[in-house]
């Protein structure tokens, strides 16, 4: 490729508190090309969203550039006044967000916000605004656009939010988009989608696009150049071939390895089942009119069967509103069932009551997506590791209790003096290890596992997804692994459920579902996994 | 002398005590101190909360009654002690008689002569109209010409020693804290000021009636002054009263749903459908009419007021709960589906220990927020009530029974200003104090006012 001039130029860019100076963001220089996609790197807190933020000048008032300059063509934008700026942005720079449906006022149509941006800055109105805003919408894929240009965010699918988000940003033709984390909030295979229009679009119009994210997949599918950004500096920058070939720096290659392989298989495992689920059924009821009568019901689960064996990992797979959370919350009897039966070791226990249910609860345990919701953040580490030895009586001295305690923050690798400390002074991988040594705490013979690593930067989702694997292997516990990233399932799970609107569509052993897929849902969604490795 | 204890003396102690304690123990938790020490960062903070500080010590002090010894009546020789039908307190004492010296009516703060012309008989024993002199104001001067004279000289005496107070107040003070973080010179600089101000009050009225005579003729400055007790009084107790039946009903609803929210939702929707006054009026009414049937449970009466006093905080407190309760129901309905509680849940933790472990601590910045929030509230909805005249009792000073005496006297001419200004000065000065604190707590505790880390 020939040197062709930059659309956007970051020179030397640094960001700082504004009360202390001290530094986010260290002498970052990225260069955007015209119809290129450079893929900006790094694990939450790295700074790689202030960079975006900077080059647009939306810093939040606690930041502020301390030295470097934004080159549009000759103009500095550091240097315009804000009036002037604001003419650069959405005319010629654009943004579009992590998550659409709080990036869209849900007051307002459709139409009237892409228009907005049209209004402000062309002299587009009436029936030629009308067309132009068609035509956009129709170019980002959205069918029958004049129809739906009337419709109201909440009745479009999360990927058609996201594609309104990109047309907004694209209704005055801008020479440079940035892309925040544009699909992390989507299932897989909407973010397949939606990247591959970002890709159609840079090369159609010719667009400069900063993506920013933290997954390697994603960076593998679709950007052209990739930079790492780690501690506020960027540590590498390649094209994406060689920089998968050969990344220079171990922490890039780090980054790489924590994306689990897909071809290595956990054999099926021989032994006695330990759950059974039959033919489950979770309901939930409609309530609407005069006093709330039942009108409807939403199936969340409906009509699940499947077994665990001792010491085995089940994965549930399936995107967001498939019902596999429920049907998890349901075994853990914390969700009422409308039909079917849960056996745990050959006794039923759905429908137990309050106290009956008191002696499933030692021996099924659960660990949650979000690690800092799931802290009390006004107890400490010590206390929340205990509470469930104290309510089910697991240890009675408080001493043995404290025993206890360090024994488990030492399992999961934390250093004992964490359990004098509260959640907000850890981070989220450690507070992810502090859930599971609370789920470890009663003994548990099942644990179901939630989500319990998309709330994480991938080299610390690693070495969750390394620690659970070796307690299972150390105490022999079964794991109902609830996810949605199909990536992580060949070397942790032993057998794989896919899911999708409260149906079991296909379960087998993880090799099985991997190789040979039966299902063409299945098919779908192994196809829209990002994978490192072309 | 006879110590009297009314019900709402003990109430305000107690709810100093439980604030202190409350305090006290605030001291273990790390980060509401870190949020606390927020609060008293600001210089505005500080200073706001010396005056409220002020104005709870005059409530106290104005809390201590105590009926006192009378002399045995001429000619009689008894052992038996005769007490005095009038309650004082503390703070009768410590002004130095500034309720007792009436007027016969008006008069205009720093006058000499009273506000209304009267008839009199001069030496010559002619009968003639004029403002006849006051009883007590300037009783001291032999030339009605030189009072200002004596105002400034009364005034420098009276600086230099509320200097030495100020001095004796905020040396200990300095000593203790020169070494902390926080701004406490503001604290100090309202120290200073507030007793400087309180030495040149006592002396100077000692002469004069600073802020003029009411109809009755009593010192409206003193009346201010016994506002306070009300004022904070009502402030605090209907917010004590209110709290728990919020934070129990909130906490019911949002944890257990069902028929218990239903419940709760169709009490407080009920509740706020009916005009607030109409509701209080009636029962304040009520009450009333309970306390002339028996007479003798009420002796003195202070007692009286002050039983429909305790009424009157009561029925404030009832009736004003659903604000907080709907806060705090939709809260909880926020935290229980949180990790913590579903973890709890499958740990089979108790419905007692979860709400009280995991959903009230968590509720805590709520309750906090809304009681600063609703004292300053309170204290202006006392003076509305009194001003319609179902508030306090009209034996007892209030700042809404001197607005509600304005009324009649601003329509005047000339006007009677100074009843309303004193009674405005002074709420206004807790009410500001209050409204700033409140918003400096908010700031600290509401979350959704902190940057997170997510925000940078």
């Amino acid at each position: 490729m020939n040197q062709q001039a930059d659309t956007l130029t970051l020179e030397g860019l640094s960001v700082e508190l504004a009360e202390t100076a001290q530094a986010l963001v260290k002498d970052v220089a990225i260069h955007l090309r015209a119809g290129e996609i450079f893929a900006l790197v790094g694990e939450s807190g790295s700074g790689k969203s202030i960079t975006s933020l900077a080059a647009m000048r939306l810093l939040p008032d606690a930041l502020r550039v301390g030295s470097g300059r934004a080159l549009m063509g000759d103009t500095d934008l550091f240097a315009l006044p804000e009036a002037r700026m604001q003419t650069v942005r959405g005319r010629r720079m654009a943004m579009i967000f992590q998550n659409p449906m709080s990036a869209l006022n849900p007051v307002q149509t459709v139409f009237r916000q892409v228009a907005e941006t049209l209004c402000l800055h062309t002299a587009l109105r009436g029936a030629a605004l009308r067309d132009r805003v068609a035509s956009l919408l129709e170019e980002v894929g959205i069918p029958d656009p004049r129809q739906r240009m009337g419709f109201y965010p909440h009745q479009l699918s999360g990927g058609q939010q996201q594609r309104i988000m990109i047309a907004m940003a694209l209704a005055c033709e801008p020479e440079v988009l940035i892309a925040d984390e544009p699909t992390t909030a989507l299932d897989v295979t909407i973010q397949k989608q939606v990247l591959e229009l970002i890709r159609e679009l840079a090369r159609s119009r010719r667009l400069a696009v900063l993506l920013i994210t933290h997954d390697m997949g994603v960076v593998r599918q679709t950007a052209d150049r990739v930079g790492v950004m780690y501690r506020g500096r960027i540590i590498e920058e390649a094209s994406v071939a060689s920089f998968f070939d050969a990344p220079k720096e171990a922490y890039s290659q780090r980054l790489i390895d924590a994306l689990p392989g897909q071809d290595a298989f956990l054999p099926p495992v021989q032994a006695p089942p330990l759950l059974e689920v039959r033919d489950l059924k979770v309901h939930f009821p409609v309530r609407g009119g005069l006093l709330r009568r039942v009108q409807d019901v939403t199936r969340a689960v409906d009509g699940v069967s499947l077994t665990l064996a001792r010491g085995e990992t089940f994965a549930l797979v399936g995107e967001s509103g498939s019902g596999k959370s429920t049907l998890g919350r349901a075994i853990l009897g914390l969700e009422a069932t409308s039909g079917g039966e849960i056996h745990f070791y050959g006794t039923r226990i759905d429908g137990l009551d309050r106290g009956a249910r008191q002696a499933f609860r030692r021996r099924i345990q659960v660990i949650f997506q979000n690690p800092y919701s799931s802290m009390n953040p006004r107890m400490a580490i010590g206390a929340i590791i205990a509470e469930g030895m104290l309510s089910l009586g697991v240890e009675a001295s408080e001493n043995r209790r404290e025993a206890r305690v360090a024994g488990l923050l030492e399992r999961v690798r934390l250093p004992a003096e964490c359990a004098r400390r509260y959640p907000h002074e850890l981070s989220g991988g450690q507070l992810q290890r502090v859930a599971i040594a609370r789920a470890l705490a009663v003994d548990p013979e099942l644990i179901i596992c939630d989500e319990p690593t998309s709330a994480l930067d991938v080299s610390i989702r690693a070495d969750v997804l390394t620690l659970l694997a070796e307690l299972q292997r150390e105490d022999g516990v079964a794991m109902l692994f609830i996810t949605h990233d199909l990536s992580i399932v060949p070397g942790l799970a032993h057998r794989v459920g896919v899911m999708r609107s409260g149906l079991l569509l296909e379960t087998g052993s993880a090799e099985r579902v991997f190789t040979a897929p039966e299902h063409p849902y299945t098919r779908e969604l192994l196809a829209a996994v990002p994978r490192v490795k072309r | 002398m006879k110590p009297v204890i009314l019900w709402s003396d003990a109430l305000i102690f107690l709810l100093v005590a439980a604030l202190v304690l409350f305090f006290w123990r605030l001291r273990r938790d790390p980060q509401a101190r870190e949020r606390w020490r927020q609060v008293f960062a600001s210089r505005l903070g500080m200073a706001a909360f010396t005056v409220i500080v002020a104005y709870v010590g005059i409530a106290l002090l104005d809390s201590l009654h105590f009926r006192r010894a009378l002399p045995p009546p001429e000619g009689v020789t008894t052992d038996e002690v005769f007490y005095d039908n009038q309650v004082s307190s503390v703070l009768d004492t410590l002004t130095a008689g500034m309720g007792e010296r009436f007027e016969r009516t008006y008069s205009a703060p720093f006058a000499l002569r009273s506000f209304e012309k009267q008839t009199l008989k001069d030496d010559a024993g002619n009968t003639v109209r004029d403002f006849p002199p006051l009883r007590h104001a300037g009783a001291n001067l032999d030339d009605p010409a030189d009072k200002w004279g004596d105002v400034a000289r009364r005034s420098a005496v009276a600086l230099a020693w509320g200097l030495a107070l100020a001095a004796l107040l905020i040396l200990p003070q300095w000593w203790l804290l020169r070494r902390s973080a926080l701004p406490w010179e503001s604290s100090w600089w309202v120290q200073g000021v507030l007793a400087c101000l309180a030495v040149w009050v006592v002396s100077i009225s000692r002469h004069y009636h600073v802020l003029g005579t009411d109809l009755g003729g009593t010192d409206v400055l003193y009346q201010s002054l016994k506002g306070i007790r009300t004022g904070v009084l009502i402030g605090a107790l209907s917010t004590l009263v209110m709290l728990p039946i919020a934070v129990t009903l909130g906490v019911s609803a949002g944890y257990f749903k069902g028929w218990v929210d239903d419940v709760v939702q169709y009490l407080y929707t009920t509740l706020s459908s009916i005009p607030g006054i109409l509701l209080i009026a009636a029962a304040v009414l009520l009450f009333q009419v309970y306390i002339d049937l028996n007479p003798d449970a009420f002796p003195t009466g202070l007692e009286k007021a002050d039983a429909k006093f305790i009424a009157l905080c009561f029925i404030l407190g009832v009736t004003s709960w659903s604000t907080l309760c709907r806060l705090i129901r939709a809260e909880t309905l926020k935290i229980s589906q949180l990790g913590y509680v579903q973890a709890a849940h499958a740990f089979g933790v108790s419905h007692g220990r979860i709400l009280a472990r995991h959903i009230l601590p968590n509720t805590m910045h709520i309750i906090l927020i809304t009681f600063v929030l609703d004292f300053s509230a309170l204290v202006l909805a006392e003076a509305v009530l009194s001003y319609i005249g179902v508030g306090v009792d009209p034996s007892m000073g209030s700042w809404g029974n001197m607005i509600n005496g304005a009324r009649s006297e601003l329509s005047r001419e000339p006007a009677i200003w100074w009843t309303l200004s004193g009674a405005f000065l002074f709420m206004f000065l807790l009410v500001l104090s209050a409204n700033l604190f409140a918003d400096l707590v908010r700031d600290a505790f509401d979350p959704r006012t902190r940057l997170g880390p997510e925000a940078a």
